[in-house]
């Protein structure tokens, strides 16, 4: 049980501390608050054979060429959400077995249209975009809207250098995008 | 008719005299003068008001901002006006923030993302919000922060706000220009790609100083 002294300097105290504190505390402020959302896009594109499923993985194309010339078919796919101005595919041979170099590897678009792989025909406008000697091929001056993609085909003839095979990877930067902005509203 | 005894006549005069000399006495004290002084018309006291308003010039903070992309600034204007008939100091800002945490604080290394950053300029009249001109004095309220650092009030550099008295901001969001590789649809490390954030802003205005007075 406390004293009545005690008691009585914790009361003082306590009202020495009021008299500070009170005139600080009681002082008006007025507050205001506003809330806005900001998101920043992604931008992306996969390489993937026709119709088949996006992987994150670099899309190989296997050759075995007896005679003639040999394509396989496969798409560039805008995974991402915000429009492309360009991108780049990184190109690498492999040669699985067998010896000697293996033959170059020609890639070509089928712009505003898409290849056909049984008959060979683009329903666009062919333009070669690069070979497998490029080792990177750069495709620019594009509108390469999100969810669209570009119709490829890769072409190489006749080796008889038996099996090998050819590696692409993706690769998109933020210079792709278009440059940065100012605005006002 | 006897009424009262001899003893009944004494006992009676006895009493009379204590009541006249407690009468005599006591007078003698209520007597004493008394002045009152009041008023006639009450006097009137009313506490001030401390009124902080924000509109939006524009957009303001009404719309999201999207499609953010590293090099993008983004210009929003708000005017706070003292809408209190107190005079206001020490207007301060302060920013809340949830969502994607390298928008929100710089990398730390080896991460190297930029988060956004926010600037504070008020124009002595309002902001042309289209055009984003001031057509009278700006001034840098705040410099170039990281959102991040923004979660205790911060002092604007003019923080005084009188009664009845706007101040006209320019609120500018840059997201710092850096470079970012996706390979075979992979998004690197820490990216800034795909973020969002939810961004309060928070402003503070605090009354005048307290003042003693004669008059």
């Amino acid at each position: 049980m406390a004293s009545p002294k005690t008691i009585q300097i914790i009361s003082m105290v306590l009202l020495v501390s009021l008299a500070w504190i009170t005139p600080s505390s009681a002082a008006i402020k007025s507050r205001t608050e506003r809330a806005t959302q900001l998101s920043v896009p992604f931008w992306s594109v996969a390489a993937v054979k026709n119709s088949q499923v996006t992987t994150n993985a670099p899309l190989v194309l296997n050759w075995s060429v007896s005679g003639g010339t040999a394509y396989d078919f496969f798409e560039l796919r805008n995974t991402g959400n915000v429009l492309l101005n360009s991108f780049r595919v990184s190109v690498t041979q492999v040669r699985v077995k067998g010896s000697g170099n293996a033959n170059p590897v020609f890639f070509e678009s089928c712009t505003g249209g898409v290849w056909s792989a049984t008959t060979l025909t683009c329903s666009g406008t062919i333009q070669l975009i690069g070979s497998s000697n490029d080792l990177i091929m750069n495709f620019s001056s594009l509108s390469f809207a999100p969810s669209n993609q570009i119709s490829m085909r890769a072409r190489t003839s006749n080796s008889n250098r038996d099996n090998y095979e050819t590696s692409l990877s993706v690769l998109v930067s933020r210079t792709d995008v278009r440059p940065g902005q100012i605005s006002h509203s | 008719m006897k009424i009262f005894g001899k003893l009944g006549w004494r006992s009676l005069a006895g009493f009379a005299i204590g009541v006249s000399m407690v009468t005599i006495f006591g007078q003698g004290v209520l007597a004493s003068l008394n002045a009152t002084v009041f008023n006639t018309s009450a006097q009137s006291l009313t506490a001030g008001t401390l009124k902080l308003d924000l509109a939006n010039n524009g957009n303001g903070f009404n719309s999201s901002i999207s499609n953010l992309v590293p090099g993008d600034v983004v210009n929003r204007y708000v005017t706070l006006t003292n809408t209190g008939t107190l005079d206001g100091i020490g207007l301060t800002l302060k920013t809340a923030q949830t969502g994607t945490s390298s928008l929100i604080n710089d990398g730390i290394a080896p991460a190297t993302t930029k988060a956004l950053r926010l600037t504070v300029t008020s124009c002595s009249v309002a902001w042309n919000a289209a055009a984003g001109t001031c057509g009278g004095t700006s001034n840098i309220e705040l410099a170039q922060t990281v959102i991040g650092s923004l979660t205790s009030p911060v002092a604007l550099v003019n923080g005084a706000l009188a009664s009845s008295s706007s101040k006209y901001l320019q609120m500018k969001i840059d997201l710092p220009d850096q470079n970012e590789t996706t390979i075979n649809n992979v998004l690197p490390a820490n990216t800034v790609q795909g973020g969002a954030v939810n961004l309060t802003y928070t402003f503070d205005l605090a009354q005048r100083v307290a003042t003693g007075t004669n008059s």
